[in-house]
């Protein structure tokens, strides 16, 4: 097993040292069911003695990630060991180019391109290929919640990122996505709903709504 | 052909060490999501003895399969693959030859040879299951390791000793020096798990005899990438294992894996199988078709599964 004392906080828990707050939380919540007794992704590596070790490190990593301030002294640590990670550069865009696409050796976290101001270019590409989306829909007459995903992902957003921006339920908005609309609110909450997570995914909502709505209506019948 | 490039850009090697978790299914349907981008991608069936990647690719009956291949004089693998009906798609069938006999390994070190200067943007190995020497020397000569798991203890079991025999096998191969090699079976030999020292402790150790080959190894175990993919999630929480899978590597041998993606168990599967013709041909709006776009998209990227949240 591994030096635990030789870890830093973002090993023992996992995760970039670039990660949100929220990715740390869910890091955690993972970490302690990873190590907490019989998982079996541990089980049969670990003896029980070790995998207490490994689940204390685990709480206090969590401890000093938590608080700004002690976060903020580890990554100036990480930072002097030029262990924190620098910028990465701007995301692969192959596809649809006449040269397929060249794989790069790059992992870029989705933090980060959040944050980084948008290149018009990039923007205009995105926008095309969500526009495609929408064409190939209406092409084959067939609508439903993988558009909103699909358009989401092209945008580099995580569900997270739009319950945060349309104060939408993480479980709606997945509901929506997957069609799946028994958990849902009244037919009128979902229309209000589609409308705000098409305008988050720079979907046009008065294209999206109506065939979406009538899925949802044919779905779900009348009440 | 009259690129000057020669050899694929590429080599992605699909294995796992137990058998039914999916490594023909993935690596056939990686295989049809490389062609419909528009690579041309040349898909091996090197699960030699146990083949059946043409039978997902819709080749009922190759003419050719390995077999013919260790039989010929020549090294170029064209002549010996089949169309498969999709664009861009070819195989090379693992088929032997009647009596079996089992390849030599003159035999294997000429298939990679011919692998490496195969022309095509891709080409996809299915390693088949199990550790054995053979199945790891494909694995490693392979730009992209990809390792198919299932959420299951006896796969994730599986999981840990196919990295430490990949892990083991790549440092022995990089040395010839007798000490360092029998420094690494010690090591790695340990009759417990919980005796087990991970790498990073193992090569600071070795240091402070062999410090050049200490920095040397440990340079490899830096550049040794697997990637894990979950096959035959049914729930969210499943989708979690591959997180619990990647920490856990990396505090016991201390060593980093990549969680490249994971495919819904989807019944459709079995139907493509039955039906002799890939998934994402048949159903391309199925959960699994999309879980292996995604996938392989992440792979040409290079990135890793991020957190969701709930």
């Amino acid at each position: 097993m591994m030096d635990l004392e030789s870890l830093n906080p973002y090993e023992i828990l996992d995760v970039d040292p670039r990660a949100t707050v929220a990715e740390i939380k869910r890091a955690f919540q993972i970490a302690l069911k990873t190590y907490g007794p019989g998982h079996m992704a541990t089980a049969s590596i670990f003896t029980e003695e070790q995998r207490e070790q490994i689940l204390n490190k685990v709480h206090e990593a969590y401890n000093i990630l938590m608080d700004p301030e002690r976060r903020r002294q580890w990554d100036e640590i990480l930072r002097q060991k030029g262990l924190f990670p620098v910028e990465a550069e701007p995301p692969p865009r192959p596809r649809e180019d006449k040269e397929p696409p060249i794989p790069l050796a790059i992992s870029r976290p989705r933090v980060l391109e959040l944050q980084r101001k948008e290149d018009p270019a990039e923007k205009e590409e995105k926008d095309r290929r969500i526009r495609e989306l929408v064409e190939e829909a209406r092409a084959k007459g067939q609508w439903s919640g993988a558009i909103l995903r699909q358009a989401r992902e092209i945008r580099g957003l995580t569900i997270e990122d739009v319950a945060q921006k349309t104060k939408i339920g993480k479980g709606h908005i997945r509901s929506i996505e997957e069609d799946s609309y028994n958990f849902l609110p009244p037919d009128v909450y979902v229309k209000g709903f589609i409308t705000q997570i098409a305008k988050t995914v720079g979907l046009d909502p008065e294209v999206i709504v109506p065939p979406l709505m009538e899925k949802v209506r044919r779905t779900r019948g009348p009440k | 052909m009259g690129d000057a490039r020669r050899g694929p850009r590429a080599i992605w090697a699909v294995g796992g060490g137990k058998g039914g978790t999916g490594k023909t299914l993935l690596a056939s349907n990686m295989a049809v999501s490389l062609a419909k981008r528009g690579f041309r991608v040349l898909a091996v069936d090197a699960d030699v003895g146990g083949s059946n990647l043409h039978t997902c690719l819709g080749v009922e009956r190759p003419r050719y399969g390995l077999g013919s291949f260790f039989r010929a004089n020549h090294n170029d693998l064209k002549e010996f693959m089949e169309d498969t009906g999709v664009a861009n798609l070819w195989m090379v069938s693992g088929t032997l030859d009647f009596p079996v006999r089992g390849p030599t390994t003159r035999d294997m070190n000429r298939l990679r040879n011919a692998i490496r200067r195969a022309d095509f943007d891709y080409v996809i190995l299915d390693i088949g299951s199990g550790t054995s020497q053979t199945t790891m020397e494909l694995f490693l000569m392979a730009g992209v390791g990809i390792y198919v798991l299932v959420p299951e203890p006896t796969s994730i079991e599986n999981t840990y000793r196919f990295l430490k025999e990949a892990l083991y096998w790549s440092l022995v191969k990089s040395t010839r020096k007798k000490s360092v090699k029998a420094a690494l079976f010690k090591a790695f030999h340990t009759p417990s798990v919980e005796e087990f020292q991970a790498i990073p402790q193992f090569l600071r150790q070795l240091s402070r005899t062999e410090p050049l080959v200490s920095r040397f190894l440990r340079s490899h175990v830096d550049s040794f990438r697997a990637r894990l993919v979950l096959n035959q999630v049914r729930r969210y929480e499943d989708v979690e294992i591959g997180f619990s899978v990647r920490s856990a590597v990396h505090k016991y041998f201390g060593l980093r894996v990549d969680y490249s993606g994971y495919v819904s168990f989807d019944e459709r599967v079995i139907q493509c199988v039955r039906a002799r013709k890939s998934l994402l041909q048949t159903y391309p709006d199925s959960n699994a078709a999309k879980c292996i776009e995604n996938l392989t998209q992440r792979l040409l990227e290079e990135g890793q599964m991020a957190f969701e949240f709930f």
